[in-house]
């Protein structure tokens, strides 16, 4: 690495300018741990920045997420029915299903009064930009998202040797990569005794997820095979375009949903490509197979566990984001710690997503150790371990109506408002409810969907302020 | 840059409005109180605080909370203003 690098230091360079001492001195204080010129060009890319309201936890132990790792045990994801709300014989079930048009429009009508329907070129949009949604790109090539496509070209093909990093140059690597492709925030959860338990015992199809002793990655008829150096999992997010997100759930808003899942195979298999490309492997989990997005995302500080239950909220994205991977790799990397934001402690306080929640799929109460009992809830799985809240699956359409109404949605936006609050309740939550009630006074939240088409779309759909 | 260019207006008129304070403040022979200057530079940024979130919160096109959220930071601005000027005038010898 270092022989590629200019020789003129910053030194040099500062005494060819004829700067004075002190002026190299001022310098070093702005640019302390800069050594040539091409650490200074490369230093922000992949950095992680967050607002100064974001304070990390230890590894591990995530601030506002309590974890009972004696509970915690593999599952069988072949046993577990993530939406059962689709083809569900409880009330709730069946009455969303057959009130779906009516409900929704009870949550749209909130920010649109006269909003009636979707037109065709609602439906039209959100037809198109899902048509691709989910994409399968391995079976049509003859490969799994386990192996993954195997097309870009290796070291070995390039008769080069692997690339080699600390695993902090690593991070910063793959978090520039994945920004690139369009995954939004490139986290890190080191694999130990504990977060082993959150990889399922069995995929959907049966075939068993198991930890070897042998260095032979390997998938056959009845297992996965992976060996122990596969020690990190990398998680990231996809940004929802911004606009339609907030015209959910309507079908023209659901767009946003759609084109989160068309963006999500490719970055996945870019992601896994490029790992590939260095030298190494990345074992793609984006379908929900192989781990719960849910407790990484808390665990690699992409985000807190929240009322959504299902879903977790980042600081800079609000609840936009969707589809969060999972990639378990050999590429060694540093973790990421855990975050406090105070946006679990927000949505204590909160509740708005829940209270607008037409099929009452929401928690409204506070964050417990109890998964929902079947008999009460119908719910086949519900998660344990972990203080929290749980999402009631039989009765979630997934209609997305939630991700409108978060309070998050607004970080980073263009009034210092959002700034400010978003402060004000990391360092204390007395004024959260207040700043919840001024939300919806203020009808923040969900837009009319109508308006979309008489604003002009950002490119992608991403306003900038996001990015 | 519509924007970029309104605060550069106000930066201004704001620069210009100072000046002219205080060479009044000087021609009067004006003495007020810490506390007057603090009334009006509380004033001043409340006022600011309410243009910054009227037309951010109109580039998120959220309508309602931007003269809302504007009215909230506007109107005590506007009391602190005009107490900041009953106090200063009331200062002149």
């Amino acid at each position: 690495m270092g022989k590629f690098h200019h020789t003129v230091s910053r030194r040099d360079f500062m005494k060819g300018l004829g700067l004075t001492a002190a002026g190299v001195g001022a310098a070093s204080v702005v640019n302390p741990g800069f050594h040539d010129l091409d650490e200074v060009a490369a230093s922000p890319g992949g950095e992680l920045k967050r607002a100064w309201w974001v304070k990390e936890n230890d590894f591990g132990v995530p601030a506002t997420l309590e974890i009972d790792w004696s509970i915690v045990k593999r599952r069988d994801r072949s046993k577990i029915s993530t939406f059962p709300y689709r083809a569900s014989t409880h009330p709730n079930a069946v009455y969303g299903r057959e009130h779906y048009d009516e409900l929704v429009k009870k949550t749209i009508n909130h920010a649109a009064p006269d909003w009636q329907s979707d037109d065709i070129r609602d439906l039209a949009i959100n037809g198109a930009a899902g048509v691709l949604r989910f994409y399968n790109y391995y079976t049509p090539a003859g490969k799994t998202q386990f192996m993954g496509l195997q097309k870009a070209a290796t070291p070995e093909s390039r008769n080069m040797a692997r690339w080699e990093g600390t695993p902090e140059e690593n991070t910063r690597m793959l978090r520039q990569a994945g920004r690139l492709f369009g995954a939004s925030s490139v986290h890190v959860t080191l694999m130990d005794e504990n977060t082993e338990k959150l990889i399922f015992s069995k995929e959907s199809n049966g075939k068993a997820y198991n930890f070897v002793n042998d260095d032979t990655l390997a998938e056959t008829d009845s297992e996965y095979r992976i060996p122990a150096r596969f020690k990190y999992m990398v998680t990231w997010t996809h940004l929802q375009p911004t606009e339609l997100t907030l015209r959910e759930p309507s079908e023209l808003g659901r767009s946003a949903t759609s084109l989160a899942y068309t963006r999500l195979p490719v970055i996945a298999a870019q992601m896994q490509e490029f790992v590939a490309g260095l030298g190494y492997h990345g074992i793609n989990a984006w379908s929900g197979e192989m781990a719960p997005s849910n407790p990484f995302g808390a665990l690699s500080g992409v985000g807190e566990h929240s009322r959504f239950g299902f879903a977790i909220i980042t600081p800079e994205l609000g609840s936009m984001v969707r589809g969060m991977c999972r990639m378990l790799t050999d590429l060694p990397l540093e973790p990421t710690k855990p975050i406090d934001a105070g946006i679990s402690r927000f949505c204590l306080n909160c509740a708005t997503c829940a209270k607008f929640c037409a099929f009452d799929a929401l928690p409204l109460d506070d964050p417990n150790w109890e998964p929902l009992k079947e008999s009460e809830t119908g719910v086949p799985f519900s998660p344990d371990g972990f203080k929290g809240w749980r999402l009631n699956t039989v009765s979630c359409s997934n209609c997305a109506g939630c991700q409108a109404f978060c309070p998050f949605n607004s970080s980073g936006r263009s009034s210092f408002i959002h700034e400010f609050v978003a402060g004000t309740s990391s360092i204390t939550p007395i004024f959260n409810g207040f700043f919840a009630n001024m939300e919806e006074l203020m009808h923040y939240g969900n837009k009319d969907p109508k308006t979309w088409w008489d604003n002009e779309e950002y490119l992608y759909g991403i306003n900038p302020k996001f990015i | 840059m519509e924007l970029t260019f309104m605060w550069i207006v106000i930066t201004a008129v704001i620069v210009l409005g100072l000046v002219q304070l205080f060479s009044w403040t000087k021609k009067n022979d004006a003495k007020p109180a810490w506390w007057v200057w603090g009334l009006g530079a509380v004033g001043l940024l409340l006022v600011l605080m309410a243009i910054q979130h009227y037309f951010g919160t109109i580039e998120e096109m959220y309508p309602t909370a931007a003269w809302m959220g504007a009215l909230i930071f506007i109107v005590p601005g506007i009391i602190l203003m005009a107490l900041f000027g009953w106090r200063l005038s009331a200062s002149k010898s």
